[in-house]
């Protein structure tokens, strides 16, 4: 197409060779390629808007500071002591223990036997000393006492003197040193 | 000329930034540190441009690297990477904007943060002429962009102040190409046709 042929880009097509050529119907871009009026109008608008981002550019300050980037985490040797997950088995395992020992003294308690009858057990165990202490005094049941007369007899001392005498120290002293005599 | 889509495609896709984006993504911090130098004028340039405080500009700035270098794990697409750094400076101008407009409420401030630099001039200073024109000039600016709509404000300043391609626009500002042609057409419209539009960019570029 001969761009003599055509008008020229009116201001709205010239905005929209700015924002982007190829939304023009081809006719118009074709024109626009071969039509250095509207070329120059189109860069010349351009231009404008160039030059007040460079102007913007030129008057806007530098960075005085740079860019601080936090520093990497070093890694804390007590970091998985404190992770949730281990604080919470470190507190399942007290507990688990804890439970356990307590639950173990609770089935203790309760096959032991109970305070009365430990008591009874005292008693009974008392009662059954007595009679061994008087089996050892006199070992006779009491009717074979009373057969034996030993239950009425009244043994003095003259008569123990009688059934062992005491032995004199004159004797002792005068046999010591002889042939076949011997303390005891 | 405002920088054609095809070159700004080419240097955010380049192999040497994909592999930085790729290994920053796998922990490295050297990398971070390359892609932070090679990004850090762009980015607090952009802050800057809707900003106008230095001081604060470095702030945000700082605060964009240290969320992408915590984020760099999450991003999809490597060759990306300068869209979506834009896109993180970008949420992050309109927190402080947030911030700094509910602050004005109690402090009596004026509450069109854009139009007003913050950098203070100090006649004494050598390049106070400097400083002088640079407070002139933002201030024609600020007057320019609060003439247009927040949208085609944010569209324009991306395409000819930050030089991003439609593409990177769209998703920058998580638009679809076909919106973000349409605001950018608007704005440049206001620029073509409105007198008082004309007559500040000529004052400017002149």
């Amino acid at each position: 197409m001969n761009s003599d042929n055509m008008h020229h880009l009116d201001d709205e097509q010239l905005i929209q060779a700015i924002v982007d050529t190829e939304d023009l119907p081809e006719p118009v871009q074709a024109h626009l390629a071969e039509c250095s009026r509207c070329l120059a109008d189109k860069n010349g608008f351009e231009l404008e808007m160039t030059k007040l981002g460079q102007k913007a550019e030129q008057f806007a300050p530098q960075p005085r500071r740079r860019i601080i980037l936090p520093v990497p985490k070093t890694r804390n040797p007590f970091r998985n002591l404190l992770d949730w997950r281990n604080l919470a088995a470190a507190a399942a395992t007290v507990t688990a223990v804890f439970l356990l020992v307590w639950g173990t003294n609770i089935v203790r308690n309760m096959s032991e036997p109970g305070t009365e009858n430990l008591t009874a057990e005292m008693v009974e165990a008392e009662k059954l000393m007595t009679e061994v202490n008087t089996l050892v005094d006199n070992a006779l049941p009491p009717f074979y006492l009373e057969i034996s007369g030993e239950k009425t007899a009244d043994y003095d001392e003259e008569f123990y003197q009688f059934l062992i005498p005491t032995i004199k120290d004159k004797t002792v002293t005068s046999d010591r040193g002889k042939k076949g005599t011997s303390l005891c | 000329m405002a920088p054609s889509d095809t070159t700004t495609t080419i240097s955010g896709t380049s192999a040497q930034l994909v592999s930085l984006v790729d290994q920053a993504r796998e922990g490295n911090r050297t990398a971070f540190a390359q892609l932070a130098d090679r990004f850090h004028k762009d980015i607090f340039r952009m802050v800057f441009y809707r900003i106008r405080s230095r001081v604060d500009a470095e702030d945000i700035t700082q605060d964009v690297f240290l969320k992408a270098y915590q984020k760099i794990a999450s991003i999809k697409d490597a060759a990306k990477f300068r869209g979506w750094l834009f896109s993180i400076a970008l949420n992050r101008i309109r927190d402080f904007q947030r911030k700094k407009r509910f602050r004005s409420l109690f402090k009596m401030e004026d509450e069109n943060i854009e139009s007003h630099p913050t950098e203070k001039v100090d006649p004494d200073q050598p390049d106070a002429l400097g400083h002088v024109l640079r407070k002139d000039f933002w201030r024609q600016i600020g007057l320019i962009l609060k003439k247009l709509p927040q949208m085609e404000r944010e569209v324009f300043l991306l395409r000819f102040f930050d030089h991003l391609s439609i593409k990177e626009i769209a998703g920058v500002l998580k638009k679809n190409e076909s919106t973000v042609k349409t605001h950018l057409y608007r704005a440049l419209a206001k620029f073509k046709k409105e007198p008082a539009m004309r007559q500040l960019l000529n004052e400017i570029i002149q």
